[in-house]
């Protein structure tokens, strides 16, 4: 509930018999202000069992030689992405992106920003 | 040894360099010679040396006279120095070096991507979620998959880092120390 519900629920319970008194009732007020976003988080996250992605790390190599190939001198990307659930041992995915493919994961991450926002602009 | 023979030689040689399957068209050419197996296996082994080590260097800088005076050098006979100076310096090189990148040690790439975004409307701990989140599919050049979901706030981590590694990857390509050759 937002502030304005809360002060109602609160107001309406110290009138009630038996209710709690105004200095509970805004110590109430002063925990839900405070703790609220983390109680809502640790909510939303109880109701994520799938694999999420935890954290990611990234380097950017140049490639110089190789057996076949004396002078590549071409940039990579090598990104490893924490996947797991929760409670659970992370399993660590590494992959490589040439700048090609770097630009197609960004143009992909840039379509599903777009979703989003169009999604919490209407609600 | 016939001159054609030599000509089809060298072109079994840059197919196996390619990475492909040459046994038959090995086998075809210890049946239509009169060489001892011992010969021809250090004939067509000496060649695939040759060539490899003659396309690692790259083209730009590894001129066709130096390639020529090293044959000369090695006592390759002067009527096959062309057939092996066609292929490195010939058409066909780009095809070649492609297949050489292709084959290089790698970590998977991702081939395909899928999303979908969620909106979690009500869940079991919370009558009223309605919070965005995706769902990422990646399909990986080894043949796996991997599909996991990824919090809006993770996601815009996720996103500015792959912006960051376009542009780190555009300055390294900027810097002079690349174009440094020998």
């Amino acid at each position: 509930m937002d502030l304005n519900q809360l002060e109602a629920f609160l107001t309406a319970q110290t009138k009630k018999q038996g209710g709690i008194t105004a200095d509970q009732a805004a110590a109430i007020a002063k925990f839900w202000k405070n703790h609220r976003t983390k109680i809502r988080e640790s909510l939303i996250n109880q109701s994520r069992w799938d694999n999420t992605m935890k954290n990611m790390n990234w380097r950017v190599d140049l490639k110089s030689q190789s057996r076949h190939i004396d002078q590549i001198n071409t940039p990579v990307a090598i990104v490893e992405m924490e996947l797991g659930k929760n409670g659970q041992e992370s399993e660590f995915l590494c992959l490589e992106f040439d700048e090609a493919k770097v630009n197609q994961m960004l143009k992909k991450l840039s379509e599903i920003e777009e979703s989003i926002t169009a999604l919490t602009q209407t609600t | 040894v016939q001159k054609h023979a030599v000509g089809f030689f060298v072109a079994v040689v840059v197919s196996a360099l390619e990475g492909k399957d040459c046994k038959e068209s090995v086998r075809a050419i210890a049946e239509s010679t009169d060489l001892s197996e011992e010969k021809l296996t250090s004939l067509i082994s000496g060649m695939y040396t040759l060539l490899r080590e003659a396309l690692r260097l790259p083209v730009s800088t590894f001129k066709q006279e130096v390639f020529k005076e090293d044959l000369q050098n090695l006592r390759i006979p002067e009527e096959f120095i062309m057939d092996f100076v066609s292929v490195v310096f010939g058409n066909r090189r780009p095809v070649v070096d492609a297949s050489s990148m292709k084959h290089g040690n790698r970590l998977p790439s991702v081939n395909d991507m899928k999303w979908r975004v969620d909106v979690a409307i009500s869940t079991s701990s919370l009558a009223r979620a309605l919070q965005p989140s995706i769902l990422m599919l990646l399909k990986l050049s080894d043949g796996t998959a991997h599909r996991f979901e990824v919090p809006v706030a993770k996601f815009q981590e996720l996103r500015y880092n792959v912006a960051l590694i376009l542009k780190e990857m555009n300055d390294l390509e900027k810097r002079s120390i690349l174009k440094i050759q020998d």
